[in-house]
């Protein structure tokens, strides 16, 4: 009985209630809207993209390019040496400056008026018959100049203290003034000064009241009872510039300004005293190593090429012969790599926690065989193979080797031909030019690098067997070789740092030559390649 | 069904005239939900607004499964009591045993009370007994549930509610008594 008694309570309740509708009053939908107005702005302003990328994609890709061209830019321009050393001397001087000559700049006109970094005084200075005409009142521009003293100085104050009470109040007393028309030949170079002063009297509290006993030069300004912490008494003829303001808003005080929404996502920060305050940036590492690099070195030697028709002039070349000609044709031999190595010495420097820049000197001895045809000259009465042949004929025919001058008489030359394994020794000095990236950052021990960049070959010399088994050794600028050749370099590198200073280091190594190394005239083209694991050492400063 | 979808998906879109149809359509209802759980109609305004700003932020996570107007109800109840919580409205709890004695059933009928009478014992209810019978009575949730969302012990709703249903009909009592005489 009781459970359906409560039932029937239950529902009778139920129905009077189930249907019930009231009208709430109309201003509440106004209400709801302006939540949602204010909801929406503050959630387009945090995550401004992200709700809406499935339609925005390329917006988003747009923004991210922006983004990383601002982000490179920013940082080209700040670690250019020369500039960003003199901009932040700049920035340490000038507060100073300022200070120092306030009391002078105040009534006295500054000199040289044509000066980039003018302060505002020495802008008002040059505006001052305009200004003085428009508003057609009996403040002068010292007293505009002056009477920003106090606000400068309190707003070091407000920087300073904690006192939240009097700053807000002082804060909307600034506001206040930030809302009248401002001269507007004073506003970026008095908001500039401002925020630069108000930097310099945060590190510095006593300059405050030094500044406002240089105040007191000028009679009509209270200063008096800024330097007592009192309340400000901002004179009428204030001109406060938005850019000021925001520098005295810069601290949490700004948060409780009545009228300031709670939330607020985006704080707005004066552009200049971020360079000013913070030159707060991570000091580049440098490095240097030393290293061994065992290599599999092919010289990619193929006979033919642009110099053939020259070449075509000697009977070892001529179609008619038996010789190298047609086996050069047919398959210009075959290169096999040798064991090589490198030595390394590269320096580098870190440039963030995933970017460096790395150059140095190598020194590579490349071994490499060629697998070509050796063949008897009656003429010379010996024996001589394809590449010495090549390499006598791409030196512009000028004979200038031992095996020197073939005659022009193709009979000279034997048809019976043999294979021959050329040995090359080849030495080059290497100039390395690569960036790396940390694919894992050297947060501790180990970091993973990808390298990649360019090498300047320059070619030294090289030694091959001839088809008497003599060595000959091609070097000099007149060489078939070029002297400066250049490869495309990629690897990877693993680090372990030991300590603070040492870190080992082994690394994978990839290099092609771009284009050939050898002259364009040379009756044969040399594309070599390396493959090589390095180990080394590196010391950081 | 269709009209309700088309009128999520513009609120899904931020769309203001779809938010106002929206609002339009189910205030009038949800404004009484909202009275029943605070105490006065200004109560009542502000938590049926937070509600609203609640239901406009979250449509993208109605999923269908379930009526709109169950689901915007759901809303306002939780914020109903997030506020009450806020009001520290559950100080006052007693023990079932308190509330033992049971008014008779038949003498304690309300259909022939006006709603705003019986909205008006309600709110008369001590905080706890209020929202307690609210979800009991009304929306229909077990005791378990309700000690779950009021975060009280399941022994604790039951003799709130005990207490509200007592309270409810001395008080219907009383207003026929006065109504008869």
């Amino acid at each position: 009985m009781a459970s359906s008694e409560e039932h029937t309570f239950e529902n009778e309740w139920r129905r009077r209630f189930d249907d019930a509708s009231e009208t709430p009053p109309p201003a509440l939908w106004e209400r709801i809207e302006a939540r949602l107005d204010e909801e929406e702005e503050e959630r387009v302003m945090v995550i401004p993209f992200w709700q809406r990328t499935q339609q925005l994609r390329w917006v988003a890709a747009a923004s991210v390019t922006a983004l990383l061209l601002a982000v490179g830019g920013w940082w080209l321009k700040n670690n250019l040496p020369e500039k960003s050393v003199a901009a932040s001397t700049e920035l340490a001087q000038q507060p100073r400056a300022v200070e120092a000559t306030k009391s002078e700049r105040l009534s006295v006109p500054p000199a040289n008026e044509n000066e980039p970094k003018t302060s505002l005084a020495t802008k008002s200075e040059s505006t001052g018959p305009e200004v003085a005409a428009e508003t057609s009142t009996k403040v002068t521009r010292e007293k505009e100049q002056v009477a920003a003293a106090p606000l400068l100085g309190e707003a070091s104050r407000l920087v300073a203290t904690s006192s939240k009470r009097n700053g807000s109040q002082k804060v909307r007393a600034a506001r206040q003034e930030s809302k009248r028309p401002a001269t507007p030949a004073l506003i970026p170079p008095f908001s500039e000064q401002t925020i630069a002063s108000a930097t310099t009297q945060t590190a510095t509290p006593s300059s405050g009241e030094k500044m406002g006993a240089k105040g007191g030069t000028s009679p009509e300004i209270p200063v008096a009872a800024l330097s007592e912490g009192g309340q400000i008494a901002a004179p009428s003829a204030t001109k406060v510039s938005p850019e000021m303001t925001l520098a005295f808003l810069e601290n949490k005080q700004m948060r409780q300004l009545l009228g300031h929404p709670k939330r607020q996502p985006w704080v707005a920060v004066p552009s200049v005293p971020i360079d000013f305050v913070k030159p707060k940036q991570l000091p580049k590492e440098y490095w240097a190593s030393v290293g061994v690099m065992p290599a599999s070195y092919n010289a990619g030697v193929e006979i033919g090429g642009r110099g053939l028709l020259a070449a075509s002039n000697t009977p070892l070349y001529n179609n008619t012969s038996a010789s190298f000609n047609n086996s050069a044709r047919a398959s210009s031999g075959t290169n096999r790599s040798a064991l090589s190595y490198a030595f390394q010495w590269q320096g580098g420097v870190q440039l963030s926690s995933r970017w460096s820049l790395e150059s140095g000197i190598n020194y590579l001895q490349g071994n490499s065989v060629y697998q070509g045809i050796n063949a008897f000259s009656t003429l010379s009465n010996s024996y001589i193979n394809s590449l010495e042949s090549a390499v006598n004929v791409s030196d512009n025919n000028i004979p200038r080797y031992d095996f020197a001058t073939i005659g022009s008489d193709k009979s000279l030359v034997q048809t019976l031909t043999t294979t021959q394994d050329i040995s090359n020794s080849y030495q080059f000095l290497q100039v390395p030019v690569q960036t790396g990236f940390a694919l894992i950052k050297p947060k501790r021990k180990f970091s993973l690098w990808l390298l990649g960049g360019f090498i300047n070959n320059i070619f030294l010399k090289n030694s091959f067997q001839t088809g008497q088994d003599n060595t000959v050794t091609v070097s000099g600028n007149d060489s078939p070789y070029r002297r400066l050749s250049f490869a495309a370099t990629t690897g990877m590198r693993l680090q372990y740092k030991v300590n603070k200073r040492w870190t080992t280091l082994l690394s994978g190594n990839y290099q092609r030559s771009v284009g050939s190394a050898t002259r364009a005239n040379a009756a044969f083209q040399a594309r070599p390649q390396l493959m090589g694991v390095g180990a080394g050492v590196r010391y950081g400063f | 069904m269709k009209d309700e979808r088309t009128l999520v998906e513009g609120c899904r879109n931020k769309d203001r005239i779809a938010q106002r149809t929206l609002y339009e359509r189910f205030a009038g209802r949800m404004f009484a939900v909202c009275q029943r759980y605070t105490r006065s109609r200004f109560e009542a305004e502000d938590v049926l607004q937070e509600a609203f700003v609640k239901v406009f932020t979250q449509i993208h996570t109605f999923r269908y499964d379930c009526p709109l107007e169950a689901w915007i109800k759901r809303i306002m109840i939780n914020t109903s009591i997030s506020y009450l919580r806020k009001e520290k409205a559950y100080l006052d709890q007693a023990d079932v045993d308190d509330y033992a004695d049971a008014v008779s059933e038949g003498e304690t009928t309300v259909s022939g009370m006006e709603y705003q009478q019986l909205l008006g014992m309600v709110r008369e209810l001590p905080a706890g007994c209020q929202s307690v019978f609210n979800l009991y009575a009304i929306e229909g949730y077990q005791h378990n549930e309700i000690a779950q969302m009021l975060g009280i012990s399941e022994g604790t709703s039951k003799s709130q509610y005990a207490r509200a249903k007592q309270l409810l009909q001395a008080k219907i009592l009383e207003t026929n008594n006065t109504n008869s005489s």
